[in-house]
């Protein structure tokens, strides 16, 4: 087994006839998983990427291919209204890798989203893989092999880097999720843990969290309560200067629990054991 | 980033709040994806801020605040529990409604982080003034606004984004929590960072030979550590890119190239085997952070 995705998991790509949408199509086709079509509006009726078809709405291609997820990857100015146009046509889950959507807007769609059975991965997020089974996203396949750990991430690059260096010491994964690393996304580190500790498959989390909002806290405080199995955390962001902006949008220290040091504190004193380097991490395994 | 004089008072301009009267704080929960509103009290006077990523009051507890659920609006309701947090004179209510609407109004008109008035005051003489104040602004909602690129602290230009900082290595990454893994790794031996260079997860090719003259560029930098990831770019392809790059000029610096992923272990041969003067390959993350301070100690030495 695996959390959210699976040998079932029917994928639409909006925007496929894009740059972006056209290399996740491809790394997905080629990674074995069941891409049904694409939606770019006005391009209906054309053929996107190895054949498969383009259409107009998600509405029609949901109708016409019984899609169960879709991948946003359109541009910042439309990936809400893609969104929106996804949960309105009854798709159950969405990751969108588009980077940069306006912060009003995506506190907009959580509120409405809470009102829907959809779940939404991201934004910026890379999506999430079940290792020889499906992708939604663009995590690269050949990094993972198939297992029992289970990776939870708000950075899409250090999960690579950890899905492959267990991946080349032996260690398989059961499912990669990458959350994003926008301030406000659909699905936080405590909903993955929740499926994670259900997941048969599943017998050890590794949490990856960085500076910036209080997530990781979230987390621990789940972890204290609810989990039985046992987490490894990695924390990154301890020399980051305080109101500076790492990178991604949720990655700024804006108050004193917001530090990589109050993060870690937090899980530790939850029973995660802790790494501060991608070799002590490895060590632990 | 807070924008400069100028585009503040455009910005409240525009709104047309009044200057006068109390105060009041937009300020956002984001972990809840709720806006909210929270009033702080220093020395009898109030202030507050409206933000939609954080408190800009670390250390201070607010005497009272109201979350706004942006599907269905802001309420009077929650401004006359504002008021009343207060303890302002019911027959000011009224008034300080109407300020906290305008404020929201802004907020939400101009793709605002946060709106802090501060403080906002109501006079012996029942005037209400804003003494100060500044507006975060959201730069991803810039394709809808009037405004121009405000500046910012870090920049991103043609899809690198640019971090600078204040020691003496200049991190070259693709990806920012692999940026700060790294520059956490230099702090740790003893390190400093002048800059993070991140050129995300596309177009690495691309990208790396201005990233490269960009960190060059910088004069505070004594090496420069490129730490990638590859997925799906093939690590050989970006190690002749650095190769073609370090032939056509001279090495200001140490270079330290730490490659993983598609063909790291060929294309950390390629760059061994070069053999070109002060161009160093590593495997480990780790050993790349060291090798970058132990070259950078021996240069404040040299």
């Amino acid at each position: 087994m695996s959390i959210l995705i699976g040998k079932n998991t029917r994928v639409l790509v909006q925007g496929m006839t894009g740059r972006e949408g056209r290399t996740a199509a491809e790394q997905m086709i080629a990674y074995g998983t069941d891409v049904v079509g694409g939606v770019t509006p006005y391009k209906g009726g054309e053929w996107g990427v190895r054949g498969r078809p383009v259409f107009d709405s998600v509405r029609s291609a949901v109708n016409a291919t019984e899609a169960n997820a879709s991948l946003i990857t359109v541009a910042a100015p439309q990936a809400v209204d893609a969104i929106y146009e996804a949960v309105d046509a009854g798709i159950g889950l969405i990751a969108c890798i588009t980077e940069g959507i306006p912060m009003l807007d995506m506190m907009r769609l959580i509120d409405v989203l809470r009102t829907t059975s959809t779940r939404l991965i991201g934004a910026n997020s890379p999506g999430l893989l079940a290792p020889e089974q499906s992708s939604l996203g663009i995590v690269p396949g050949y990094i993972t092999r198939r297992g029992s750990i289970g990776i939870v991430s708000r950075s899409s690059s250090l999960m690579y880097e950890i899905a492959y260096g267990l991946t080349i010491r032996g260690f398989g994964q059961s499912t990669l999720v990458g959350i994003g690393g926008d301030p406000v996304i659909g699905t936080t580190f405590v909903d993955i843990l929740d499926l994670f500790e259900e997941d048969l498959e599943t017998e050890q989390i590794i949490l990856i969290g960085e500076i910036g909002g209080d997530l990781e806290q979230q987390a621990a405080d789940f972890i204290k309560t609810r989990m039985t199995k046992p987490v490894y955390g990695l924390v990154v962001g301890h020399s980051a200067p305080h109101r500076v902006r790492m990178g991604h949008a949720g990655a700024s220290i804006e108050r004193a629990e917001e530090t990589a040091a109050a993060k870690v504190s937090a899980l530790r004193a939850a029973g995660v054991r802790t790494a501060d380097t991608l070799a002590e991490l490895f060590a632990l395994f | 980033m807070i924008p400069d004089a100028e585009f503040v008072r455009d910005i409240f301009t525009r709104a047309a709040l009044p200057v006068a009267e109390s105060f009041n704080t937009p300020y956002s929960d984001t972990g809840q994806a709720v806006a909210v509103i929270r009033l702080h009290s220093e020395n009898n006077r109030t202030s507050g801020s409206i933000t939609v990523s954080a408190s800009l009051y670390p250390h201070q507890t607010p005497v009272h605040q109201e979350q706004i659920r942006l599907s269905s609006g802001f309420h009077d309701y929650q401004c006359r529990a504002l008021a009343n947090a207060l303890s302002l004179p019911p027959a000011h209510w009224n008034e300080f409604i109407a300020i906290v609407h305008k404020a929201f109004a802004c907020h939400l008109a101009n793709d605002a982080l946060s709106i802090t008035l501060e403080p906002l005051v109501l006079t012996p003489a029942h005037l209400w003034v804003v003494e100060g104040g500044s507006v975060r602004i959201d730069t991803n909602a810039r394709f809808r606004q009037p405004y121009g690129a405000p500046k910012m602290p870090s920049a991103v230009l043609g899809g690198v984004s640019f971090v600078p900082l204040s020691g003496c290595i200049t991190c070259i990454v693709n990806g920012a929590g692999l940026g700060m893994l790294t520059l956490d790794s230099i702090a740790r031996l003893g390190g400093t960072t002048a800059a993070l260079i991140d050129m995300g997860s596309d177009g690495l090719l691309e990208k790396l030979s201005p990233a490269l003259e960009h960190a060059a560029s910088i004069p505070s930098t004594h090496a420069i550590l490129i730490n990638l990831f590859a997925g799906f770019t093939h690590c050989t392809d970006i190690a002749a890119s650095i190769l073609a790059w370090r032939r056509e000029r001279p090495l200001p610096c140490p270079v330290i190239v730490r490659l993983a992923g598609f063909d790291a272990e060929e294309a950390l041969d390629l760059i061994m085997l070069a053999a070109l003067d002060g161009l160093f390959s590593v495997a480990e993350s780790d050993q790349a952070a060291a090798l970058a301070v132990q070259l950078t100690a021996q240069w404040a030495v040299g």
